[in-house]
């Protein structure tokens, strides 16, 4: 199946034969794809096609019916989505879920990995470690509220904010987690334009830096800008797939989103 | 009429007993539920249970019942920790996930089983009548109320601020932090590598074994322990406390603490003066309405409690 000659990187996250289904509805009808390291992949097709629970059965939210999901080459879909960040794979959600009683710095903080103060010995015993930890997550935190926009608003109640800098703060939250693959679901949605466009440039970044970026976006403008690779979904499938310039000029794509099958 | 001075202090002192052992229970409370959302409906059971595994290691063997080796206090109020914390943890994973109603009711069931226990279970707890002989620390100073009260509240007072500090180091800092967020969101917190049933679980095992303690500590003030002691309005008296205080935060827990205690004694000492004898034991269970009363004046005044929680999470900021 695979072409020897293949340049690209082997793919870092990888599903087959993926089916989440909803009673009888089949959200995600058999879909199968791999993400390779350094490539930003787009995800596109109407509301209902499947994406989001793509991304829940991706991320662990939810349990496939069927199919394997391999991160590294290790099957991880019995996994929930805990360890799967633990592997290096992360998600933001379409609906941004901020911790409403922290503030924006500390839900950036809170996602750092292996922080010695979440353990209930170090806290007690060693408050000097803590202290230097916090400090350190603190800096870092503010750095990646400065690179999403968010900087002015670390003090500020994450209830607070609105949804497009909800979207921010998810994204920054998940930065902070430093995920290998991060799966966003409609990033930039809400997002003021020009800070969209400086989120293009952050993934394209990221990509560059050797991480997997997965991501949903009804923009189509930003993802022909942005992505290396699209996948288009209709109705729990893959309906094409390819570089930004073909699949976006493909008439699936445009039967897909009106409601026609091709 | 002279105001006996002595007498006055050794009043406050012994209140400041009563006050700095429900400080205890109420923080322990305000963990579990001011900071995880674990709803404890069983409060009073996790408290017996600290009291009467201290008082049973520590007591000397005696005929009649099993109490035990006579071991010094320290080492009874470390085994009503763990006994209590081993129950949490027991209870907790029964109620799998620890969420909302289902852990009220495993926590309420808990406690009524325990009070039968209690009861019922004659050779080790007493049954009805309880455990008496239970060893207090200077005791020697009995003969004196002054000093033993004085003394009594110098190391009930100790413990009681140790916690304060040790829980403040935790539910200040990132421990703190992760449990709110599994408290807000659980999903989030599960998408960030946070595990959801390891942090409850934490906060809930932590929070029964500092109720175990506070149970202790009463143990070996009082001297004897009875299944009256640890009657179900004690689980509503802390929850009063915490919810009039503010949970959230640990001075909330603190002054709710101080306050119902102070208003408990209050209703005690009119009692004791106003009604004549004969009335009294009629009349005493009029003091959980007045509790009631005023939890629900706070609650229309101050939802969130006296003092509320606050935004800022970690002390290291």
């Amino acid at each position: 199946m695979k072409d020897d000659h293949d340049p690209r990187p082997p793919p870092v996250l990888e599903a087959r034969g993926l089916v989440v289904r909803y009673g009888g509805v089949c959200a995600v009808d058999g879909v199968s794809l791999a993400v390779a390291a350094g490539e930003v992949v787009g995800l596109v097709g109407p509301n209902g096609a499947g994406k989001s629970s793509l991304f829940d059965a991706l991320a662990g939210d939810r349990r496939p019916d069927s199919g394997e999901i391999r991160l590294g080459g290790t099957r991880i879909e019995h996994e929930g989505a805990e360890a799967r960040l633990g592997r290096g794979m992360g998600r933001t959600f379409q609906v941004p879920r901020p911790i409403g009683s922290l503030s924006v710095l500390e839900n950036v903080m809170l996602a750092a990995p292996g922080q010695a103060g979440e353990g209930v010995l170090a806290s007690l015993c060693a408050p000097a470690r803590v202290r230097a930890a916090e400090r350190r997550l603190a800096a870092r935190a503010a750095e990646l509220l400065d690179d999403v926009g968010l900087d002015g608003h670390a003090d500020a109640n994450a209830a607070h904010l609105s949804v497009g800098q909800r979207k921010l703060l998810d994204l920054a939250r998940l930065l902070m987690a430093e995920p290998r693959v991060l799966l966003l679901d409609e990033p930039m949605a809400g997002v003021h334009p020009a800070t969209a466009e400086r989120l293009g440039e952050r993934l394209t970044a990221l990509a560059a830096d050797g991480r997997a970026v997965l991501f949903v976006e009804h923009q189509l403008g930003l993802v022909a800008a942005r992505c290396t690779r699209v996948i288009a979904m209709a109705a729990g499938r893959i309906a094409c797939e390819g570089p930004p310039a073909e699949v976006l000029a493909d008439p699936r794509l445009a039967a897909a989103y009106l409601g026609r099958t091709a | 009429m002279t105001i006996d001075l002595a007498g006055l202090l050794a009043y406050a002192a012994s209140f400041g007993v009563l006050a700095a052992i429900n400080v205890v229970i109420c923080l322990s409370l305000e963990l579990q539920w001011g900071r995880a959302g674990l709803f404890n409906a069983g409060v009073a059971g996790f408290v017996a249970v600290g009291a009467y595994a201290s008082a049973l290691l520590t007591a000397e063997p005696a005929a009649g019942h099993l109490a035990g080796p006579g071991l010094p206090v320290i080492a009874g109020l470390a085994a009503g920790s763990v006994t209590a914390g081993a129950l949490s943890v027991a209870v907790g994973s029964l109620a799998r996930r620890l969420r909302g109603d289902y852990l009220a009711i495993a926590t309420f069931g808990a406690a009524v089983v325990l009070e039968l226990l209690l009861r019922n279970l004659t050779p080790l707890t007493g049954g009805p009548l309880g455990l008496a002989f239970i060893p207090r620390p200077f005791a020697g100073l009995a003969d004196r109320p002054l000093a033993f009260a004085l003394a009594s509240f110098a190391w009930v007072g100790f413990i009681a601020l140790v916690l304060y500090v040790g829980i403040g180091r935790l539910v200040d800092g990132p421990w703190g932090r992760t449990l709110r967020a599994v408290r807000d969101d659980e999903r989030a917190a599960a998408s960030l590598g946070k595990s959801p049933v390891r942090f409850r679980l934490e906060a809930f095992a932590l929070g029964g074994a500092l109720m175990g303690l506070g149970g202790a500590l009463k143990a070996h003030t009082l001297g004897f322990i009875a299944p009256e002691h640890f009657p179900p309005t004690l689980t509503f008296q802390v929850w009063a406390m915490l919810v009039l205080g503010g949970a959230g935060r640990r001075q909330g827990a603190v002054l709710g603490a101080v306050l119902v205690t102070a208003l408990w004694s209050a209703t005690d000492l009119l009692l004791a003066f106003f009604v004549p004898a004969g009335a009294q034991a009629q009349l005493a269970p009029l003091r959980i309405v007045v509790v009631g009363a005023l939890l629900a004046l706070g609650l229309l005044w101050r939802p969130r409690g006296l003092l509320a929680e606050r935004l800022r999470v970690s002390r290291y900021l």
